[in-house]
């Protein structure tokens, strides 16, 4: 978020109360006094700068977003009356997508084109439709939280500030769909000339969410609670069934009326029960549509019950990375203050690598994280083995490095990016045919389906002190017992038509065009 | 106003009839929401509720339409097509059923048109709003039986009949109940004074006898049974 450049005033309220006339007048003394002023109107019916347009209409910032992949500022401002920059937000088509949601993707852009550092104001307005919703405001104005000034024309709301995080697609180029050679990827992560791709057919993946959750989940003494409808805590059930969790369990009037009641409710439920000394409120894609306020009940509640109350900004949509979950979680938490006891840890000297032949000849598949994968590829060539292909789950700019290692340790190697879509590697591996799976067990299910000697091993597994001798043990053992997998393959129906079989595995990997 | 949980022990609507939907021999799941959905059902379904597996199309195979902001902006009935249009070609299955999950129903996507459209093309597709905020895996199963009971005859294009003497188990949630299979097959061996023309829905294979052929693949002759 920049550090504020001018004053910013958000006039708002329900349709028809004179806010736009309100708030053109305002800029118009303003500008006429000989201020600096943007208007932007935050209103679907985009007509907040007509007045100072002189009765012309303004491409609105998400009609053009719509329309094309580079905006320019020029394409969506007009000088109005007395120099007053103008700007409409826009909203969908009634009926269609999401309006508080559209307005926050049409403040996000201004924030990338840096409006404010290269007109530098000395006031922006905001004509904010807010009826119902306080959140949309906050959303809006969280823009200019150092110094909000707030002149709601009905009602009186309190601000907050609007979190946000930059996704890793934007952060470290993370793309999370590509398969081919790595020095292409290499050549474009160090040219800063990423592309993102897309898939036309996909299959259900980690979100920020749930990542978000693996990380909060490992906190002596957290309680987490799950600001949502109860389907995104379901994963306790795998992570902690015993651990103070609660979900605000929304309901569908919560979704249309705000939810900070319940939010409340639930904070104080599992205060009272578990006495945590820090409770982490995580957000989901109905709060996150919603733009609920998280932060008010949080800062109030952090007050009254003494302990850090913490949001945890995740969405599941705004980023197709499930690392993004990591750094909302590492954010939440550096603004929990010390959670480390300062115990002192054991060094554990790290074992000398195991030897083994295990792998003579063999070609091996790996479906790892990155940094996982690098470490075994060694294993497998130290074994005698070759590797046959990687699927990885998301490749960022933080991962030059093991991409190198990778491109060095076995040159020409094929790595496929994805989190999750067992489907592209049901096609790869239908193609490469290895002689080993070795994977997370949520990839190495699929491989043992097909027929393929599999092991499974979660990253912890691997890296922990004994990790790579646990692996070949385990390797030794589904290379003995053959019949296991072929029974399987034999016995179960591959999910996949035979016409996929016969595509190219990335056939639903296509470059986004926006 | 919703009533909070601790360590709620089930997920929402939306997987219970995910559960459902992948305890039916070739119906193919087409979740309409966030990418995480889908892994929070088959997490929860793990560990302690009996690894419960994968299933034909399970765990991280559910087809889904992973929307990001882009559709929940602008809508993701487009997204969706597409999605329709390709599950049908990469996941063999009878029966397609689009889920709707919170983020789709909050946008307000017109679902039921997509999937109208598909079916113009011949694809046997229909689709259950089970937005998580509805409520509990109960309310998804629940949501899933009368949907598909409601819209099979249209999905397929040809009338259903029942078929004399054929019993309906109903009530368990699969994957929910960690034993759904056995107590299905013990309450099976109960009634089973009427085995000959019984088929179980569910998990058929280990119920189905010999001479009747799966209720979906043949359109002349279907009849809905759960397990």
């Amino acid at each position: 978020m920049s550090e504020t450049i001018g004053k910013h005033i958000a006039i708002y309220g329900k349709g028809g109360i004179g806010k736009s006339t309100t708030t053109s007048n305002i800029s118009a003394s303003l500008a006429a006094a000989g201020y600096r002023v943007i208007q932007i109107g935050c209103d679907p019916k985009s007509d907040s700068t007509t007045i100072l347009l002189g009765g012309n209409d303004l491409p609105t910032v998400l009609d053009t977003l719509r329309e094309q992949s580079k905006v320019r500022l020029e394409d969506i401002s007009a000088v109005g009356f007395g120099g007053v920059l103008c700007i409409e937000a826009g909203g969908p088509v009634p009926g269609v997508g999401c309006a508080g949601r559209g307005i926050n993707a049409a403040v996000d852009l201004l924030q990338e084109l840096h409006l404010f550092e290269e007109y530098k104001p000395d006031f922006v307005l905001y004509d904010v439709l807010g009826d119902s919703r306080r959140g949309l405001v906050v959303g809006v104005t969280g823009y200019s939280r150092p110094n909000p000034v707030l002149l709601p024309t009905t009602g009186v709301s309190d601000m907050a500030g609007r979190q946000s995080l930059v996704i890793r697609e934007k952060r470290l180029g993370a793309i999370g769909a590509y398969l081919g050679e790595i020095p292409p990827l290499i050549e474009s992560f160090e040219q800063n000339s990423i592309a993102q791709r897309i898939r036309t057919f996909s299959q259900t993946a980690p979100d920020d969410i749930v990542e978000a959750l693996r990380v909060m989940n490992r906190i002596n003494g957290a309680g987490l609670i799950i600001h949502g409808a109860r389907g995104c805590a379901a994963v306790q059930l795998s992570l902690s069934p015993g651990g103070a969790w609660a979900t605000t369990n929304l309901d569908e009037r919560d979704t249309i009326m705000g939810s900070d009641a319940v939010l409340r409710k639930a904070i104080i439920a599992l205060y009272s029960r578990h006495h945590p000394r820090v409770i982490f409120v995580v957000a989901t894609p109905v709060v996150a549509i919603n733009n609920d306020d998280i932060r008010s009940v949080a800062t109030e509640l952090s007050d009254e019950l003494d302990i850090p109350v913490i949001p945890v900004i995740c969405d599941g949509f705004r980023s197709r990375i499930a690392a993004t979950g990591y750094d909302a979680a590492k954010q939440a938490i550096l603004k929990s203050g010390p959670l480390v006891d300062g115990e002192q840890r054991q060094e554990i000297e790290q074992t000398a690598s195991p030897v083994s032949t295990v792998l003579n000849g063999k070609r091996v598949y790996l479906g790892l994280p990155i940094s996982a994968a690098v470490t075994v590829v060694s294993l497998v060539h130290s074994a005698g083995g070759t590797i046959a292909g990687i699927s990885v789950d998301h490749i960022d700019a933080g991962h030059l490095d093991d991409l190198k290692a990778l491109q060095q340790l076995q040159p020409g190697i094929v790595l496929h990016v994805a989190g999750g879509q067992p489907f592209e590697e049901a096609g790869l591996l239908h193609r490469i045919k290895p002689e080993l799976y070795l994977g997370t067990p949520e990839r190495a299910v699929w491989a043992a389906r097909a027929g393929i000697p599999a092991v499974a091993a979660t990253t912890e597994e691997i890296l922990k002190c004994g990790g790579l001798q646990h692996l070949l043990r385990q390797t030794h053992k589904a290379l003995a017992n053959p019949a296991f997998v072929r029974r399987l393959a034999r016995d179960v129906t591959p999910p996949y038509t035979d016409a996929w079989y016969r595509r190219s595995p990335d056939w639903h990997i296509k470059l986004e065009v926006k | 106003m919703g009533l909070p949980l601790e360590a709620s022990r089930s997920g929402c609507a939306l997987h219970g009839a995910l559960y459902a939907a992948l305890a039916v021999k070739g119906v193919v799941p087409i979740i309409h929401s966030t990418s995480g959905c889908g892994i929070q059902s088959c997490l929860g379904g793990t560990t302690c509720s009996g690894w419960s597996g994968t299933g034909l199309i399970g765990g991280s195979a559910i087809p889904s339409s992973n929307i990001s902001e882009k559709q929940v902006v602008f809508g993701g009935t487009s997204r969706l097509r597409e999605q329709i249009k390709n599950t049908v070609k990469v996941v063999s299955g009878d029966l397609y059923v689009v889920l709707s999950g919170c983020s789709t129903e909050m946008v307000g996507d017109d679902i039921p048109a997509m999937v109208r459209e598909a079916r113009e093309q011949g694809f046997p597709v229909i689709n259950i709003a089970t937005p998580g905020f509805r409520g509990s895996v109960y309310r998804g199963y629940e949501l899933f039986l009368k949907g598909i009971i409601s819209q099979l005859e249209p999905a397929v294009g040809s009338p259903v009949h029942p078929i004399p003497g054929l019993i309906n188990i109903l009530g368990i949630v699969p994957t929910q109940d960690v034993f759904w299979e056995g107590n299905l097959d013990e309450i099976a061996c109960m009634i089973s004074g009427v085995p000959s023309s019984a088929w179980c829905f569910l998990r058929g294979v280990l119920m189905r006898p010999a001479n009747l052929k799966p209720a979906l693949a043949s359109p002349g002759s279907i009849s809905i049974f759960f397990r």
